[in-house]
């Protein structure tokens, strides 16, 4: 990828490299450019555009193809998935943006467009057009009150209207009696609309444009004012650019342009008069995702083109000043001096934020991309998953943009989205969910469908319009189909696109909306076979295969979930699964058709905070921060999607012994107990890898680079600590105030030794010594990796797989644990307490089925709607701990640690699966006595890293007021804080007026000196009196702006 | 007694480190340019230290005396130790 000529034996750089030295994972990018001067070929040169950044495991990464191990050879994982970029080592995902769907008439009702001009209503149809190298433009038809349409679009982020008239006139040299009939269509004989249509043409008419060629050129004269157009283009030529670039951008000929505005038209007419019902856009059935593919290609397009300008600038300002015999050389030389492509990838990616001209027809311009964090294998699968509604609708008060609507059944999974902030706008696909990414070519298609009986555009159908449905193939209408037709022919169209005939992709989606005769959907047979939608696999019924529906034509079609459902004649489809409706992580959770449906919900969340055993490659990487658990295992209890996705090779968890018992009170309000036995033999030990880059090229001042690392031999502290090239020894523990690294000045001899000032020890586990992306890279960057042991302590955090966190309370001694008859002692108490509100009964399936599964030594099946009322779990659970000796309910009978004294109650005691989550005490503490204070104030610091305190606010200062402890206040707010000792003038009651007296030459230093007022010019009225530090500071500004403040001191 | 004055690492003595991809052992000084003479690769691992550390304090016991001793690795101890005991032995006789 990043061949160089240097010294090495594998030219590619591979992934793992990149992620192991922070750099940045990319390819060059060079252009072949081919140019010529006034219609002449002059031949091509290629010329380097920079660098741009490569998806890892696309067709152009080196590890395209590989076979897993291979991938294991090169430092990947073995089922390396990629989908990512690395910039500057870090793992970073472009995000699933939702979008309207593309090439789609949209009707809305938006009261926002009233204010649009005079006579705007609130209807309008809107079309996300995107042509298939993904250019997109949003185009809007308006309805205005005197029944005329207004056409709307952006053009490089500016508002344009144009009078629907001239747009169809412009497009086409129809007469004006054939575009009448066209657009009344369906609609024949309605006085109304057609004195609507016909004063719509008489507006172009009366500006005196009677023929294409006079529309052309009078929307030329004014539009290029705004088109930056070469001014050798006529009015036609620019009228012609305006056409192709901004007004149905997907469609190539204007003639089905005009067919497809006349569509839009009818069904503006037929929304304005309320005969159809608006679609909604907030529901999936109206959208499609933004691929990373498609983002990429879009801004790659964008920089190109500014390098283009650039290019234009450069060869502009060159001709001014010399004349410049266009030729190659001059030209390579100008080509060179373009503007980098390599940067603004690098910055999109990096902090997802768009920089960009045209805004590519998004919403949003930040947060496109989130960072892959490997904190487990969940989280980081889930990121793949994650599909976004934009950042555009998080700011809505409304909550209609977060509603669960019935079309996203299947897409998006109803339990995996995070409760608070973005609940609801950031919602997971599905496990079978897909998104198409093939597009196929479709020129068959339109011969395929005049053959099963569709009348092109321009022929007459045998009924009249309104009995007709329009054809429309991926937004351009393709004619006219009989009512009593259309389903017939869907159901070939179908039928095809399952067993794959006739050339029709299989993630086709073929949608027939039906007359209802109500006001209901814009009727019509829709196909698309555009990329970016999202489709997911049902079985076909009659065909008995599985068949990719998309989002559009799931809303019309009858599916059934399981076996029993189906109803001949009706339901045509199934559902591969019942789970099948889940999310990848909702569908790890076991039994979660026993549980409250928010435990599963704060399940999704904390599967993602877990840590587990995210990576295979520890070594080879060099990320921020890894969590590792030191002893997992795989869960006994287990649904069918874990070994699906194969998550042994990363479990997140541990096994362990659950009484469900309230013991000492130690386990009350969600705070668990666990047995030391069970933490000294390692119950959950993990460990915190960080790693810190070191780069003396940084530190360096006056660009001399003489700076390297090593060690003077003039400190035998750091000697001993420190091997001779500065680095501390591999497997060493470093403690606070330790040496961490040292590096010398070989011009001055200097040495520079910098300590480790993190207060918690750890271990030195790795350290990398890097070279740049051509290997002539000196010893100058490190990358150094500490591992931080992290044995479980009172405070950290734990949950089972049902949304039961909570809180290690303490480690109780073995002896005093609570025992069975068998003398088994559990690892964790947990209170009972912690049931009945919160319902989640799949922990104690999991509990018995764990137990179980234990006992008999096998794995239990945990996946959703397996077990119901009539075949329950309890009953197979019961069974199998009856048939090995235990309690048909999982319980036990147990003695009391500390006594010996056998427990009244049974207690319910199995095997749960446990997860640590991230979050610790050790990260989170917070303790001051005294330390850093602001420099202004004089008030102690916020913020724990720097040792701060924990801001003792007002409501605080209001408790402590209403206990009436004032002697507590005071001591808090004031001796604590600020408290100063200050002079004032008692006469003229100033703050500021105490000066120190001048001493005269002939006393001493030390003598003692006395504080003079300089307004009154006395010392025995000075005082002192004790204020918080701020006042003196707020008195000194209140004097900056004139204001004085007088102490009236008695 | 005292052997601390003979441990004095010139500034640049050359380390060895490893190729993260074909685990050679190469010899870098600290200005040489990172790259692994077999396969060119760019990352090099620091060697995981000879010195004990176990035995990081600097007294050790030579029979049932306490000495004062530097050690760097196992080879500086195993010296250190030698020459106590000579030095002992020399005393004897």
């Amino acid at each position: 990828m990043v061949p160089k000529t240097s010294i090495c034996k594998e030219l590619k750089v591979y992934p793992a490299e990149c992620r192991g030295r922070r750099s940045t994972y990319r390819g060059k990018l060079t252009a072949d450019i081919s140019w010529s001067v006034n219609g002449i070929p002059k031949g091509i040169i290629k010329q380097p555009l920079g660098y741009v950044p490569i998806m890892v495991k696309s067709k152009l990464c080196n590890l395209y193809n590989l076979p897993p191990r291979a991938l294991i050879e090169h430092h990947e994982e073995e089922e390396e998935m990629g989908g990512y970029f690395i910039i500057n080592g870090i793992e970073k995902v472009i995000r699933l943006l939702i979008v309207p769907r593309r090439n789609f008439p949209i009707a809305m009702v938006r009261p926002k467009w009233k204010s649009r001009g005079p006579g705007y209503t609130q209807y309008g149809i809107s079309m996300h057009c995107v042509r298939d190298e993904h250019t997109a433009i949003n185009m809007n038809l308006h309805y205005l009150e005197n029944g005329t349409v207004m056409l709307n679009f952006i053009f490089q982020k500016e508002l344009f209207f144009l009078p629907l008239g001239f747009a169809l006139k412009a497009l086409v040299g129809f007469s004006d009696f054939q575009i009448f009939q066209e657009l009344i269509k369906g609609r024949e004989g309605n006085s109304f609309y057609e004195s609507c249509i016909s004063q719509m043409l008489r507006m172009v008419m009366e500006e005196g444009c009677i023929t294409q060629k006079q529309v052309l050129s009078y929307l030329g004269k004014c539009f290029r004012v705004k088109l930056n157009l070469p001014e050798w283009y006529s009015n036609e030529q620019a009228a012609e650019f305006l056409l192709s670039q901004c007004i149905c951008i997907h469609l190539k000929t204007k003639v089905d342009k005009f067919y497809l505005l006349c569509l839009m038209t009818r069904k503006l007419f037929a929304f304005a008069k309320e005969e159809c019902m608006e679609e909604n856009p907030d529901s999936l059935m109206n959208q499609e995702v933004i691929t990373p593919g498609q983002l990429y290609l879009m801004f790659l397009k964008e920089r190109m083109e500014a390098w283009l300008l650039s290019i234009k600038f450069a060869l502009n300002k060159r001709a001014q000043k010399t004349n410049v015999t266009v030729n190659s050389e001059n030209l390579m030389k100008i080509f060179s001096m373009g503007i980098d492509v390599t940067r603004p990838f690098e910055y999109l990616l990096a902090t997802g934020n768009l920089r960009s001209k045209t805004g590519l027809g998004l919403l949003q311009d930040s947060g496109l991309c989130v960072v892959a964090d490997k904190l487990n294998f969940i989280r980081y699968l889930s990121h793949f998953r994650c599909v976004h509604r934009g950042a555009a609708f998080a700011k809505m008060r409304t909550t209609t943009v977060r509603k669960l609507l019935p079309e996203s059944w299947g897409f998006l999974c109803p339990v995996h989205t995070p409760d608070g902030e973005p609940c609801g706008l950031m919602n997971h696909m599905t496990a079978v969910c897909e998104i198409v990414t093939q597009s196929a070519s479709t020129l068959s298609l339109p011969p395929l469908l005049c053959s099963l009986g569709v009348t092109p555009v321009d022929g007459t159908p045998s009924q009249t319009y309104a009995e007709c449905y329009p054809v429309v193939l991926d937004g351009s209408l393709m004619g006219w189909v009989e009512k009593d037709l259309a389903p017939e022919i869907a159901d070939i169209l179908r039928r095809f696109k399952v067993l794959q005939e006739k050339k029709i992709p299989a993630w086709t989606e073929v949608v027939l909306v039906p007359m209802t005769g109500k006001p209901s959907l814009y009727p019509g047979l829709f196909i698309f076979t555009t990329p970016c939608r999202m489709v997911r696999p049902v079985r076909n019924v009659a065909l008995g295969k599985e068949e990719l529906i998309g989002t559009l034509e799931q809303v019309f079609m009858n599916i059934a979930v399981l076996e029993d459902e189906i109803i001949p004649g009706v339901t045509t489809h199934q559902e591969l699964f019942p789970h099948s409706m889940l999310s990848v992580v909702a569908n790890f959770i076991p039994f979660s058709d026993h549980n409250q449906s928010p435990r599963n919900m704060y399940q999704c969340q904390m599967g993602k905070q877990t840590m587990g055993f995210p990576l295979l490659t520890y070594r080879d990487r060099s990320d921020n921060k890894l969590y590792r658990l030191q002893t997992p295992q795989s869960p006994l209890v287990r649904p069918y999607m874990y070994d699906y996705y194969d998550m042994d090779s990363y479990p997140v968890g541990t096994n362990a012994v659950v009484a469900v018992i309230s013991y000492t009170g130690y386990d009350m309000e969600d705070a668990m107990i666990v047995s030391k036995a069970s933490w000294e033999r390692g119950f959950a030990h993990g460990s915190v890898y960080k790693t810190e880059s070191i780069d003396l090229a940084e530190k360096i001042k006056q660009g001399d680079d003489t700076l390297v690392f090593g060690i003077k031999a003039d400190n035998p502290k750091v000697m001993q600590k420190l091997d001779a090239d500065g680095l501390p020894y591999i497997g060493s523990v470093l403690q606070y105030g330790d040496p961490y690294y040292s590096y010398l000045n070989l011009n001055t001899g200097e040495s520079f030794v910098v300590y480790y000032k993190s207060k918690e020890s750890c271990i030195v586990d790795n350290i990398k010594v890097c070279s740049n992306d051509s290997g002539s890279g000196k010893f100058k960057t490190i990358c150094i990796t500490v591992r931080i042991p992290r044995n479980p302590t009172i405070g950290d955090k734990f949950a089972s797989r049902h949304g039961q966190k909570g809180i290690l309370s303490r480690l109780w001694p073995v002896e005093d644990m609570p025992f069975t008859e068998s003398g088994m002692v559990p690892d964790i108490l947990f209170n009972p307490h912690g049931f009945p509100s919160r319902m989640t009964i799949g922990m104690l399936i999991e509990s018995m089925a764990g137990k179980s599964a234990a006992l008999h030594g096998l794995c239990h099946d945990a996946t959703p709607f397996t077990f119901s009322e009539k075949n329950s779990a309890l009953e197979y659970f019961g069974r199998m701990l009856k048939a090995a000796g235990y309690n048909y309910y999982g319980t036990e009978r147990m003695y009391s640690g500390i006594s010996g004294v056998e427990l009244e109650a049974d207690i319910f005691i199995g095997v749960v699966y446990y997860q640590r989550l991230r979050h610790m005490v050790s990260d989170k503490f917070q303790v001051r006595t005294t330390g850093a204070r602001d420099k202004v104030t004089n008030q102690p610091i916020g913020g724990r890293n720097v040792q701060g305190g924990i801001r003792f606010g007002e409501m605080e200062r209001d408790a402590l007021l209403a206990h009436g402890t004032s002697f507590l206040l005071h001591d808090r707010l004031f001796n604590c804080s600020d408290r100063s000792v200050a002079h004032v003038c008692v006469k003229c009651g100033s703050l500021l007026s105490p000066l120190l007296e001048k001493p005269p030459p002939s006393w001493s230093a030390t003598r003692n000196r006395k504080y003079c007022c300089t307004v009154c010019n006395e010392s025995d009225t000075i005082d002192t009196v004790s204020v918080p530090y701020v006042f003196r500071y707020f008195v000194a500004e209140l004097a900056a702006m004139n204001i004085k403040v007088k102490l009236d001191v008695k | 007694m005292d052997s601390q004055k003979d441990v004095q690492p010139p500034k640049q003595q050359p380390m060895i480190y490893i190729c993260g991809e074909c685990h050679t052992e190469n010899e870098i000084k600290a200005r040489d340019p990172i790259r692994c003479r077999e396969c060119g690769y760019r990352i090099m691992y620091k060697k995981r230290t000879k010195r004990c550390i176990l035995l990081q304090s600097s007294y050790l016991w030579v029979g049932r005396e306490k000495i004062k001793v530097r050690i760097r690795n196992w080879v500086d101890f195993y010296d250190s130790v030698q020459g106590q005991k000579k030095l002992k032995n020399e005393k004897c006789v």
